[in-house]
C-alpha cells in the first residue's frame, strides 16, 4: 500500500530562519500520526506545505499521492484540515454552515455533518459567533470529518475542549485509523498523543529528529542513572548503535538518555572505572520528547533518521 | 469529461458560494440603502424648494453605487482576508477561478441592485418634487444621457478597483484607501485628452459627444484591464504561495544562527507613561496608511485654499481643486474611521483590556495622534491662507476661515471615529462615514443658519459623538455589543439631532399668538362682510407687434427707437380689463410685473404730454392713461386679495405725483382728472376695500403655498426653516391681519401708525434691517421702492394725506 504522505528533503526558508531543513516523512495510511514539537519547530509550515498553501523552496512531497504544490485543490478534496485556529464564518448558524461546506463536497457530508453536531449536542440554529470556544472547535472538527477524508489533518485539535469531548474525539480518531483512514495530528498535548498515536514525529529546529512507532519509541530509549564515585570520574561512551539524546550531572550522579541501549551496554558500564552502580528507567513520551528537544543533546545536529525508521 | 455527481457538486457549490457572497453583501446594502434614505428624508423635510439644495437631494441617490462599488470589493475580499475565513474556506476543494468569478459576479449583481433601487429613489424624488405627471425622462436628458452611461460604467470601473486594490493589498483600510486614485484615472485621462486637442490638435472647441464617446471608450477599456488585473492579483493571493529565493538571503543558515536582526522601530526602553506606549501604538500599527491619510489632507488643504484664488474664474482647474479639496474632507472621516479600526478590530484593543489598561487612556491614546494630525492640518491652512491672501490679494475668493475649518473638522472626525466604534464591519465604516458625518457636519451648519443655534449649542452637539464613543470604550475594548451602546448610541443620535432646534422651538413657542376673543372678533367682522372668498379676474397685457421676435427689429431699416415711436402705447393697446359681468362684481386683480409695465407705459405718455402739451393725441392719450389707471383702482379696491390693495395704493401714488405735476394742472378741467382726484380723495372707500381685503384674505383657509391675500408667506418667511414655517405660518398671518387691522382703525381715528408698522417689520423684515431702514418706516414710505412689496407699506402714508 502506498504512503499517504511522503516528503523528500522538504525545505522552507523564511526571511529570517530555516522553518524546514531537508524533512523527510512516509506515513503509512491507517496509522494515527503524531508530529510533537515545540513552539516554532515548523510544524505548522509542514501542514501548510502538505495542505498546498505554501511551496517549499525545496524538496517534494505526495499527500494522497498528488503533489499539493501542484494540485492543491485535489489533495484538498481528499483530506480534511482543522487549523489551530479554525476561522469560521461568525455570521453563518451551525447548520449554515454545515450546509455551505456541503455545497462544496457534496455526497454524505450533510447527513454526517447534522450526525456529528448532534452527537457534540451543538445547537443547530446558533451562530458561530455566539458559540464557544470549545463548540467552535467541535463545529470545525465536525466540517472536517464529515466527508470522510481519507487524511485528517489536525493542528492542535484539542484545545478549547473539554475532557470528556477531549477523550471522546480522541477515541474517534483511533477509530478513523482502524478503518483505514489515517489521522495526522500536531499537538503539544502529549500525554493524549500517546494514548492514540501510532507513530511519533518530533520536530525540533526544523529538523526530523525522529520517526517512528510510538511503541518502539518507548522501548528504544531508556534512562540510565550512573553513580559515579567522584564527580570528576569520566563516564564511559556507550558503544554503537547506542545514541546519547541528553546527559546532565548532579554532583556524583550522571543522568544519561540513551536510545538503542541494550543489555550488555550495561556490563561495560558497570565495569568501568569510578563507576559505583547504573540503574536503568523507562521513560514516558513527554520526557522522551524533552530528552529530544531540549538544549544538552550531545547530537543535535545529526541527519534525519525518518525515513528508515518507518 | 466532468461525470454527473462532479457536476451536481459543482452546481451546490457555485449555489452556496453565491449564497454566501451575497450574505456577505447584504448589510453594505441595506445600510447604504438605510442610510441614503435616511438623508434624503432629512434634507427634502428641511429644504423649501430652493433649487441648489433640491439639486443635492435629488443627486443623493446617484452617490450610493458609487459608494457600494467602492465598499463591495473590501467586504468580499478584505474583510474575508482580515478574518482569514478565506483561508478556511480555500481550504475545502473550492476552485480559485470559481471563487474569483463568483465574488466579482455577486458584487456585480449587486451594483446592478444598487442602480435600481438608486433609480427608484431617484424617480421618487422627482415624484414628490413634482406630482405623478412628471417623469424620469426630463431627468435624464440633463445633465445628458451620455453622463449617466458614464455614471454607471465608472461605478463598474470602482468595483474592479475596489476587487484589485482589496486582493493586492494586505491591509483593507489601505485597498480603500487606494481606490480613490484609482477612480480619478478616467477624469485625468479625460483631461489629458481635452488638453491634448486643444494645445495640440488646435480644436478651440471640444466636441461634447466626441468627448463623451472618448470618455465612455477609455472608461470600458479601463474596465477590462483592472478587471483582469484583479483577477491575476487574486490568483496570486489564492496560490500556494511562493518561497522566497534562498539567493536573497544568503546568510540564513538556520535560525539559530540567524535570529531576525531587531527592528530599529521598536523603542528600545519600556516608555515611563502609558499613555506614550498608546500613542506609539497609534502610530506604529498601520503607518503606510495613516500616511496616506495625511497626505489626502494636505492635499485637500493645498486644494481647498488654491480654489479660493480662482473662485472668481470659470476654470476646469476649480472642479478639479474643489474635488481634491473634498477628498481633504474625507481623509479627515478616514482619520476618525482610523481611530477604531486602523488595525483591523477591536481584538486588538482586547490586548490593552486584559492589561487593565483604562478605557478613557486608551481612548485618549487612540485620539492623540489624530488630534495631533488636524492640528498640524489647521496650522498649514492658516499658514496657507495667510500667504495666499499676501500673494494674490483682491483676486481671493471668500476664504473660510481656520476656525470655521476646525469646526468642520471637529464634526466630520468626531462622527466618523463613533461610526468606526459602532460598526464591526471596517469597510462598511470606511464607506459610511464619509458621507454620514460630512451630512452631519451640514445639519449643525444648517441649524446655525436657519435654526439660530448658537456657537456653543453646536460645539455642544459636535461633542456628543465624541461623548459616546467614550461611554461605549469599556465595552468596545471588552468586544460587548448589549442594550448599553444601543442606548448611548440612539440617545446620542436624537440629542445631536434635537438639540440644535431648540431655539428654533423656542422661537415658535414665543411666536405671537392671536387670543380667542380676538379671533372670534374678527371672525364675526369677516362675516359681516360676506361669507366666502371670490378670486378676481386679472388685468393683463396685450402682446405688443414685434415683440415676440427681436429679429424683426434688425430686419427693418429703422433704428429702435424709431421702431418704437411708430407704436401708439395707448391703453387699448396695451392693457385688457375684465369685463364687467352679471355674475361678477369687475373685481380685478393684477400682477406686479404687469402693475409696473402699465404704470411705465403711463409715464410715457405723461412725458409724451410733458413734451408736447398742446397736442390734441397727447391730450388724448394721457387723458386716456388717467381713465384707466382710475378704473384700475377702483377694480383692484373690489379685489380681496391684500396685495391687490397695495398695487392699488401704487396706482393712486402715480396719479397723485401725475396730478401735481405742473403740465398735468394744466388738464383740471378735464373730466379725466376730475374722476381722479375724486377717487384720491375718497378716503372711506379705501378704508373700506383694506378692510375687507384683510378680512377676507384673513379668513380665507391657507394652503401650504398659499400666504396671505396672495403675498407669498415663502417670500416673506426667506431665511426661515420649513419646520418653523410650517409651525408658525398660521400665527404669523393672524399676527400681520391683526396688526394690519389695528393700523387701520389707528389710521381712521387719526392716530399714529407706527407702533404697528414697528410690528409689521418685525415680522415681516429681515432681522439684520433697522425699523428706521425698513420699508414700514416714514423716511422709505415716501420714497417707495419699486420692487419691494409688503401689507399696508403704504398705508396712511404721506402720499394719502396729501390726495386729502
Amino acid at each position: 500500500m502506498n504512503d499517504v504522505i511522503t516528503a523528500n528533503q522538504l525545505t522552507m526558508h523564511f526571511r529570517s530562519c530555516d522553518a524546514l531543513r531537508g524533512v523527510d516523512l512516509a506515513i503509512k495510511p491507517g496509522t494515527v500520526f503524531a508530529l510533537l514539537g515545540e513552539n516554532g519547530a515548523g510544524k505548522t509550515t509542514l501542514i501548510r506545505i502538505l495542505t498546498g498553501f505554501q511551496k517549499p523552496t525545496s524538496g517534494s512531497c505526495r499527500v494522497c499521492d498528488i503533489d499539493p504544490t501542484s494540485q492543491p485543490l485535489e489533495v484538498r478534496r481528499k483530506i480534511g484540515y482543522v487549523s489551530d485556529a479554525p476561522a469560521l464564518y461568525d455570521w453563518m448558524s451551525v447548520a449554515e454552515i454545515g450546509w455551505f461546506a456541503a455545497s462544496i463536497y457534496g455526497g454524505d457530508f450533510h447527513p454526517t455533518y447534522l450526525d456529528s453536531i448532534r452527537r457534540y449536542e451543538l445547537p443547530a440554529d446558533r451562530k458561530i459567533r455566539h458559540l464557544s470556544k470549545g463548540q467552535r472547535a467541535k463545529v470545525a472538527l465536525s466540517l472536517a470529518i464529515a466527508h470522510d477524508p481519507e487524511l485528517l489533518i489536525l493542528d492542535e485539535p484539542t484545545s478549547g475542549l473539554d475532557p470528556m469531548v477531549r477523550r471522546d474525539f480522541l477515541e474517534s480518531m483511533i477509530d478513523r485509523a482502524a478503518s483505514g483512514r489515517t489521522v495526522f495530528l500536531s499537538s503539544h498535548q502529549i500525554s493524549e498523543v500517546e494514548r492514540v498515536a501510532d507513530t511519533i514525529a518530533i520536530l525540533h529546529e526544523g529538523r526530523l529528529r525522529i520517526c517512528c512507532p510510538l511503541s518502539e519509541l518507548k522501548d528504544s530509549v531508556v534512562e540510565l542513572t550512573i553513580s559515579l564515585d567522584d564527580p570528576l570520574v569520566t563516564v564511559p561512551t556507550l558503544p554503537d548503535p547506542a545514541e546519547v539524546l541528553c546527559e546532565e550531572t548532579y554532583g556524583r550522579q550522571h543522568r544519561v538518555v540513551v536510545r538503542h541501549y541494550q543489555s550488555d551496554m550495561h556490563a561495560v558500564l558497570t565495569s568501568a572505572p569510578g563507576v559505583a552502580g547504573v540503574s536503568e528507567r523507562d521513560l514516558s513520551l513527554e520526557e522522551i520528547f524533552i530528552a529530544y528537544t531540549d538544549g544538552s543533546s550531545p547530537n543535535r545536529n545529526q541527519e534525519n533518521p525518518a525515513k528508515s525508521m518507518v | 469529461m466532468m461525470n454527473a455527481p462532479l457536476m451536481n457538486v459543482n452546481r451546490d457549490m457555485i449555489r452556496g458560494l453565491y449564497w454566501k457572497e451575497t450574505r456577505q453583501l447584504l448589510p453594505l446594502v441595506f445600510i447604504l440603502v438605510a442610510v441614503g434614505v435616511f438623508l434624503m428624508v432629512v434634507w427634502g423635510i428641511s429644504q423649501d424648494g430652493r433649487a441648489p439644495m433640491a439639486d443635492y437631494a435629488r443627486s443623493l441617490p446617484l452617490v450610493l453605487p458609487a459608494l457600494f462599488a467602492a465598499g463591495a470589493g473590501a467586504l468580499l475580499v478584505g474583510q474575508e482576508k482580515e478574518q482569514r475565513t478565506l483561508w478556511w474556506l480555500i481550504s475545502m476543494p473550492v476552485a480559485p477561478k470559481q471563487l474569483i468569478g463568483i465574488k466579482f459576479a455577486v458584487g456585480f449583481i449587486g451594483l446592478a441592485v444598487m442602480w435600481v433601487i438608486c433609480w427608484i429613489l431617484f424617480w421618487i424624488v422627482q415624484y414628490s418634487n413634482g406630482g405623478p405627471s412628471r417623469s424620469l425622462l426630463p431627468y435624464l436628458t440633463f445633465p445628458g444621457v451620455a453622463d449617466y452611461v458614464f455614471l454607471h460604467l465608472h461605478s463598474v470601473f470602482l468595483l474592479a478597483c475596489g476587487f484589485y486594490t482589496a486582493w493586492r493589498l494586505k491591509s483593507t483600510f489601505a485597498s480603500l484607501l487606494a481606490i480613490l486614485p484609482l477612480a480619478c484615472i478616467p477624469f485625468v485621462l479625460q483631461t489629458l485628452g481635452d488638453v491634448f486637442r486643444r494645445e495640440w490638435a488646435g480644436q478651440r472647441l471640444i466636441d461634447s459627444q466626441g468627448a463623451n464617446a472618448v470618455s465612455i471608450g477609455t472608461t470600458s477599456v479601463a474596465i477590462l484591464i483592472v478587471t483582469w488585473m484583479a483577477y491575476r492579483a487574486a490568483q496570486r493571493a489564492l496560490a500556494p504561495r511562493e518561497p522566497i529565493l534562498v539567493e536573497a538571503f544568503p546568510k540564513t543558515i538556520s535560525r539559530v544562527t540567524s535570529s531576525p536582526k531587531p527592528r530599529t522601530d521598536a523603542p528600545r526602553t519600556p516608555y515611563r507613561f502609558l499613555f506614550s506606549s498608546l500613542v506609539w501604538q497609534s502610530v506604529y500599527h498601520n503607518r503606510i496608511t495613516l500616511l496616506a491619510i495625511v497626505l489626502l489632507m494636505i492635499a485637500g488643504t493645498f486644494a481647498g485654499v488654491f480654489s479660493m484664488t480662482r473662485a472668481t474664474q470659470s476654470s476646469p482647474d476649480l472642479t478639479f481643486l474643489v474635488l481634491v479639496a473634498a477628498a481633504g474632507f474625507v481623509g479627515v472621516s478616514w482619520l476618525g474611521v482610523f481611530a477604531f479600526t486602523g488595525d483591523g478590530s477591536a481584538t486588538r484593543l482586547r490586548f490593552l483590556a486584559d492589561r487593565g489598561v483604562s478605557p478613557t487612556v486608551a481612548w485618549l491614546g487612540r485620539h492623540s495622534i489624530g488630534v495631533w494630525i488636524v492640528s498640524v492640518i489647521l496650522l498649514l491652512h492658516t499658514a496657507l491662507s495667510y500667504s495666499v491672501v499676501i500673494r494674490w490679494k483682491e483676486d481671493v475668493g471668500p476664504l473660510p476661515s481656520t476656525a470655521m475649518v476646525a469646526l468642520l473638522v471637529f464634526v466630520i472626525y468626531g462622527v466618523s471615529q463613533w461610526i468606526s466604534q459602532l460598526t464591526r464591519l471596517l469597510a462598511v465604516s470606511a464607506v459610511l462615514s464619509p458621507i454620514v458625518s460630512i451630512a452631519a457636519a451640514y445639519w449643525l451648519g444648517y441649524c446655525a443658519v436657519l435654526y439660530n443655534a448658537p456657537l456653543w449649542l453646536i460645539l455642544l452637539c459636535g461633542t456628543f459623538p465624541y461623548l459616546a464613543s467614550w461611554l461605549q470604550m469599556r465595552r468596545f475594548m471588552d468586544e460587548i455589543r448589549g442594550p448599553f451602546v444601543w442606548t448611548i448610541s440612539v440617545l446620542a443620535v436624537v440629542m445631536f439631532v434635537w438639540l440644535p432646534m431648540i431655539p428654533m422651538q423656542i422661537e415658535i413657542a414665543r411666536f405671537p399668538r392671536m387670543s380667542q376673543e380676538r379671533r372670534a372678533s374678527l371672525l364675526a367682522q369677516a362675516k359681516a362682510v360676506g361669507v366666502g372668498y371670490r378670486y378676481s379676474k386679472p388685468i393683463v397685457l396685450h402682446p405688443f407687434p414685434g415683440d415676440r421676435n427681436q429679429s424683426d427689429l434688425t430686419q427693418q431699416d429703422r433704428t429702435p427707437l424709431e421702431y418704437f415711436a411708430q407704436r401708439s402705447f395707448s391703453p387699448s393697446e396695451a392693457i385688457l380689463i375684465p369685463e364687467v359681468l352679471p355674475w361678477h362684481d369687475g373685481a380685478a386683480s393684477i400682477d406686479q410685473p404687469t402693475l409696473y409695465s402699465i404704470l411705465s407705459l403711463a409715464t410715457y405718455a405723461k412725458l409724451e404730454f410733458e413734451t408736447n402739451k398742446t397736442s390734441p393725441q397727447t391730450i388724448e392719450k394721457i387723458g386716456d392713461w388717467f381713465r384707466v389707471l382710475t378704473t384700475i383702482v377702483e377694480r383692484l379696491r373690489m379685489s380681496e386679495r391684500v396685495q391687490d390693495q397695495d398695487f392699488a395704493d401704487r396706482v393712486e401714488i402715480w396719479l397723485s405725483d401725475a396730478i401735481k405735476s405742473d403740465a398735468i394742472e394744466s388738464l383740471h378741467e378735464r373730466d379725466f382728472f376730475k374722476d381722479a382726484k375724486r377717487l384720491l380723495a375718497d378716503r372711506s372707500d379705501r378704508y373700506e376695500a383694506r378692510r375687507r381685503a384683510v378680512l377676507k384674505s384673513w379668513a380665507k383657509p391657507k394652503t401650504a403655498f398659499d400666504g396671505h391675500g396672495d403675498y407669498s408667506l415663502f417670500f416673506w418667511a426667506e431665511g426661515m426653516s420649513p419646520i418653523k414655517h410650517a409651525a408658525v405660518s398660521k400665527h404669523f398671518v393672524d399676527a400681520v391681519s391683526d396688526a394690519t387691522l389695528r393700523m387701520l382703525e389707528a389710521g381712521e381715528a387719526g392716530e399714529s401708525t407706527e407702533p404697528m408698522r414697528r410690528e409689521l417689520h418685525e415680522l415681516l423684515s429681515s432681522k439684520n434691517v433697522r425699523f428706521e431702514d425698513g420699508l414700514y418706516s416714514d423716511r422709505i414710505r415716501n420714497h417707495p421702492i419699486d420692487n419691494q412689496f409688503f401689507p399696508a407699506s403704504q398705508w396712511y402714508a404721506a402720499w394719502e394725506e396729501e390726495v386729502e
